[in-house]
């Protein structure tokens, strides 16, 4: 898959509530980033969501029930974005960021390569020493 | 009048914060020999949760940019919108100190610019943050007692391993938001 691509099934599994597909894209930190940002809302009206969240780093049931309680919550939701990529940045031999807009908004999506495939990794954005 | 309140007050925000980079950055200059003595080196990882913790602190900050905005009448907004912004300072020093460059985030107090991130996870929390506290004060209130409760949890795991000094700013932004909370749930009671 190319970085492009990447960034196109980011939004679409989000659009789709496709969590299993979007942890894929990710690096397991980045994932754990956005369903903390996608569930922030559920978060604020649900005590017990909240602690779910909390918990899901170090607890596989807690993550499955995150999911499931997001994936309907992301479907109910008819997110559209339009994108458009415009240039890559190299931050050294193992990281790239992508320009692009979203909705004429600047935007960047950082990838680290991890063993050997592209992952989402939004603490890549850093330029790494040479 | 009302508006040349909200423009007299973010022109302060403004010169404060001109006047805060100065600070940070002349106490850079002189901490940056004592870093340079103990030669601390971070790890990669190390590195990008700094960067990373920089960039969240924008968050907290915008998001009380715009509900203050929204309810001028309620000064736990404007006054810890001043405090978030010496965090994002203090962040950025930390980040300055080890190598890191930060003039790729944006940190411009300019209507266009507030409530901009350019990594989605940020843009998507700041969006939820404002579509709660939209609904009234006691929501935005709450929201952000909740934004500070997370800040507190992100910065204790951001320390986990971190070098001393790193450790003592996160621990005095720790401490900032500990005093924000207590701010949130006083104004809580008040409106509840």
């Amino acid at each position: 898959m190319t970085l492009i691509e990447s960034l196109e099934s980011y939004y679409e599994s989000i659009d789709a509530g496709d969590l299993l597909r979007l942890s894929t894209l990710m690096t397991r930190e980045s994932y754990l980033m956005s369903l903390n940002s996608l569930g922030f809302k559920k978060a604020f009206q649900d005590e017990s969501f909240r602690r779910l969240l909390k918990e899901m780093e170090k607890d596989s049931k807690a993550l499955l029930e995150v999911e499931e309680i997001l994936s309907l919550e992301l479907r109910g939701e008819s997110r559209k974005y339009d994108i458009e990529t415009l240039l890559y940045e190299s931050k050294g031999s193992d990281r790239v960021t992508l320009r692009y807009s979203q909705d004429e908004n600047p935007k960047k999506i950082h990838f680290s390569n991890q063993e050997g495939v592209w992952k989402i990794d939004f603490k890549a954005g850093r330029k790494k020493d040479l | 009048m009302e508006k040349s309140i909200i423009n007299n007050r973010r022109n302060f925000i403004k010169v404060m914060g001109m006047g805060m980079l100065a600070t940070a950055t002349a106490s850079f200059a002189k901490g940056a020999s004592v870093s340079l003595a103990t030669s601390v080196v971070l790890s990669d990882e190390q590195k990008d949760t700094l960067f990373l913790i920089f960039q969240e602190e924008k968050v907290a900050r915008d998001v009380y940019v715009t509900l203050g905005k929204l309810y001028p009448e309620e000064s736990a907004f404007a006054n810890i919108q001043l405090s978030e912004q010496e965090h994002i300072l203090s962040a950025q020093v930390l980040c300055e100190r080890y190598g890191i460059d930060t003039l790729s985030v944006n940190l411009s107090l300019d209507d266009n610019f507030v409530g901009q991130f350019e990594l989605d996870p940020m843009q998507e929390l700041y969006n939820q943050c404002v579509q709660l506290g939209q609904v009234s004060l006691l929501e935005a209130l709450k929201v952000g007692r909740l934004i500070e409760v997370t800040d507190i949890d992100d910065l204790e795991k951001a320390a986990e391993g971190m070098p001393s000094d790193v450790v003592n700013t996160y621990e005095n932004l720790k401490s900032g938001s500990l005093s924000h909370l207590a701010a949130f749930e006083t104004a809580i009671s008040r409106e509840s």
